[in-house]
């Protein structure tokens, strides 16, 4: 081994100036710039934030530009295979499947979009209230929601389906019955935690308002598990729906959803499973866009995820 | 010491909570203790034994079970009119353990500062409250262009020093400082203290210090408070207690404090603390520090001792203490 001098010489102190010490390289960005930038970053959440819009305006202009409306039967088409006329061909009334499957989805997402938003506007509210408030409020609100996950939402649903005509809002009331019972035990579990955070201590000793603390501090900090659980909610009301429809308690002929669809195309799969395979297709892509778009916005919304 | 130089009064403050059924947890039991004007208490202990209780309490985050706490000789849970109140809440404030726990990660640092500026109505224009911001970032050693920023782009000693801006914008008397270092690197440490150190003299503050570490307190604090399980059990000015502890439990703690000069090191006896610190839930009558005191006698597991006035200024609850008209 050999040693190598180092004069004393060569040491210089390194000075560093306080400013400097003490400076943050980051650019400044509002909260909300800095979540879409993040979005952004992440390929897979973009990539079905895209698809789930051009499946939103098919189903809105879709029917629109179809030659035939989804109840239009013509009997010399039976059970057509894809072709340019019938883009994915047409079922034993010779209705245009290309017609009726953005129908339904038009359908089912607005089924499901109403559902996510009632859930959301009774879970918040109920949630925000019982952790509020505390004590006895919050013990019966809890026991209410107990009672509700104890019974099974298929029975509810059943039992409502027979009492009320089959349609679209039947189905809507259906999925909000229970459906918000998850987005109440989110909030108030996280409001619950915020309440005992440093900084909303730090906020009441500072003489802060109840009115201020709860829209600086909790609604932004519960803003994030609200959206995130929305965006699940969705998915899992399609899929409700599509069940619903599919063991026949659903919409009825001639209305259309991706459900009413599948249900149909499963009766003659062996022979024409195009009419399962593309309403199956769109489901599959709506429900995991969503989820992977979820999962994504959870990401995005928190501050401290960034690097 | 004569009443108008006592600031804080704490006098038989209880605080319990309930937990489960027939539980009652006490976490602060009976503590009484006077602050006063402009100097620096501080509140030792071990984890657990109700020193964040006790703080909160007598800042009125919590509600007192018994006894009472008067600042400035206004009983701080009795009625008071919502003026008075909201006036207590700016003369009174509180640095936290946490420092990424108490700032909201939401909010910028301007915000965060000016909350209690606004809370209190000291701006009269945003130019004002924005200029107000700027001083207090200055007074704790950061820029301007902090102040459009968000708390997770700080380090922790950072944070803190922004805990403590946010506290100082409303001007308060009084500041409890819960155990503000105890979770920054070693070498943040002395600047946080410093820091505090230079605030007290320059705005005449007065500290309740609370810290799990004596060798700290020492060197910050006027007088010192030993609390073990929810009650006091040793108060006296800080030289006296660290050159003449009388608690068989203060003289644990301080025996295990390494002493910079290695012959004292190797030669001093060392008082070993058996066993661990007991649940808090229904304890039974007796002084609380027994299960673990080398001293313990048939009277220490039968009832609690009082707090006797051993010396002037020196207070110690052990039954072997007597006091000196006694
Ligand atoms: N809100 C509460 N509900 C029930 N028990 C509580 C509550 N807050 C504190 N306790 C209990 O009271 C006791 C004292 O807690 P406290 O936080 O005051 O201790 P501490 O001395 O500050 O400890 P540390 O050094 O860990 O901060 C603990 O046993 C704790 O579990
Ligand atoms: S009262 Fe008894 S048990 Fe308690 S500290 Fe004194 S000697 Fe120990
Ligand atoms: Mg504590």
């Amino acid at each position: 081994m050999t040693k190598t001098e180092i004069p004393q010489e060569l040491f210089v102190k390194a000075e560093v100036d306080k400013e400097a010490r003490e400076h943050i390289a980051r650019p400044n960005l509002t909260a909300f710039q800095d979540g879409w930038l993040r979005l952004k970053k992440n390929k897979a959440a973009v990539c079905s934030l895209f698809i789930l819009i051009i499946v939103i305006l098919l189903a809105l202009f879709g029917p629109v530009f179809a030659k035939h409306t989804f109840f239009d039967t013509d009997y010399s088409q039976i059970y057509k295979s894809p072709s340019a006329a019938y883009p994915f061909g047409t079922d034993q009334f010779g209705r245009d499947q290309w017609a009726r499957i953005w129908q339904g989805t038009r359908i089912s997402l607005l089924i499901a979009f109403t559902a996510a938003f009632i859930d959301l506007f009774i879970g918040v509210t109920f949630g925000a209230v019982s952790a509020l408030f505390g004590g006895k409020v919050d013990a019966v609100m809890q026991r209410i929601i107990e009672v509700l996950v104890g019974v099974p939402q298929l029975i509810i649903v059943i039992l409502l389906m027979m009492v009320m005509p089959a349609g679209i809002w039947t189905i809507v009331l259906a999925l909000s019955i229970t459906g918000w019972v998850n987005m109440a035990r989110l909030v108030r579990a996280q409001i619950l935690k915020l309440k005992s955070q440093e900084f909303v201590l730090a906020a009441r000793v500072l003489g802060t308002s109840n009115r201020e603390i709860i829209l600086k501090h909790l609604i932004p900090n519960t803003v994030g598990v609200i959206v995130i659980n929305a965006m699940f909610d969705i998915p899992s009301a399609i899929f409700t729906e599509a069940f619903l429809s599919f063991i026949g308690i659903g919409l009825a002929e001639p209305n259309a959803s991706l459900g009413v669809l599948i249900n149909n195309g499963y009766h003659v799969l062996q022979n024409f499973p195009y009419l399962l395979i593309f309403p199956a297709l769109v489901i599959i892509l709506i429900m995991v866009c969503f989820s992977i778009l979820g999962d994504g916005l959870r990401d995005a919304l928190d501050p401290r995820m960034r690097q | 010491m004569p009443e108008e130089k006592v600031i804080l009064q704490v006098k038989n403050l209880k605080r319990y909570f309930n937990v489960g059924k027939n539980q009652t947890l006490k976490a602060v039991d009976d503590v009484s203790f006077s602050i006063y004007r402009g100097e620096t208490f501080g509140l030792v202990g071990e984890s657990g034994c109700g020193k964040s209780t006790l703080g909160r309490t007598i800042i009125r985050l919590y509600g007192a079970t018994g006894g009472s706490v008067r600042f400035d000789g206004a009983d701080v849970h009795g009625k008071m009119s919502a003026a008075q109140s909201h006036e207590l809440s700016r003369r009174m404030q509180m640095i936290f353990q946490d420092p990424y726990a108490s700032l909201n990660p939401r909010m910028k640092v301007m915000d965060i500062i000016a909350e209690g500026i606004d809370a209190h109505h000291l701006a009269k224009s945003a130019q004002e409250r924005a200029q107000m911001v700027v001083d207090l970032l200055e007074v704790v050693g950061l820029q301007e262009e902090h102040a459009n920023r968000f708390p997770h782009e700080f380090s922790g000693g950072q944070r803190q020093r922004i805990g403590i801006a946010r506290a100082l914008a409303v001007n308060p008397d009084f500041v409890i400082a819960d155990e503000p270092i105890s979770a920054l690197d070693v070498s943040i440490q002395a600047q946080v203290i410093n820091l505090l150190k230079k605030l007290q003299e320059e705005r005449k503050l007065t500290y309740l210090f609370i810290a799990h570490d004596l060798s700290m307190v020492k060197y910050i604090s006027d007088r010192v408070g030993v609390m073990y399980l929810g009650s006091m059990a040793e108060l006296a000015e800080s030289r006296e207690l660290f050159d003449n502890p009388l608690h068989p439990y203060t003289q644990a703690l301080l025996s295990a404090i390494p002493l910079p000069d290695p012959d004292l090191e190797q030669s001093r006896s060392r008082v070993p603390l058996q066993g661990s610190i007991p649940s808090p839930i229904n304890l039974p009558e007796c002084c609380h520090f027994c299960s673990r005191c080398p001293k313990a006698t048939e009277q220490c597991r039968k009832e609690a001792p009082k707090m006797v006035e051993v010396k002037p200024g020196h207070f110690v609850a052990c039954h072997l203490m007597k006091s000196p008209q006694a």
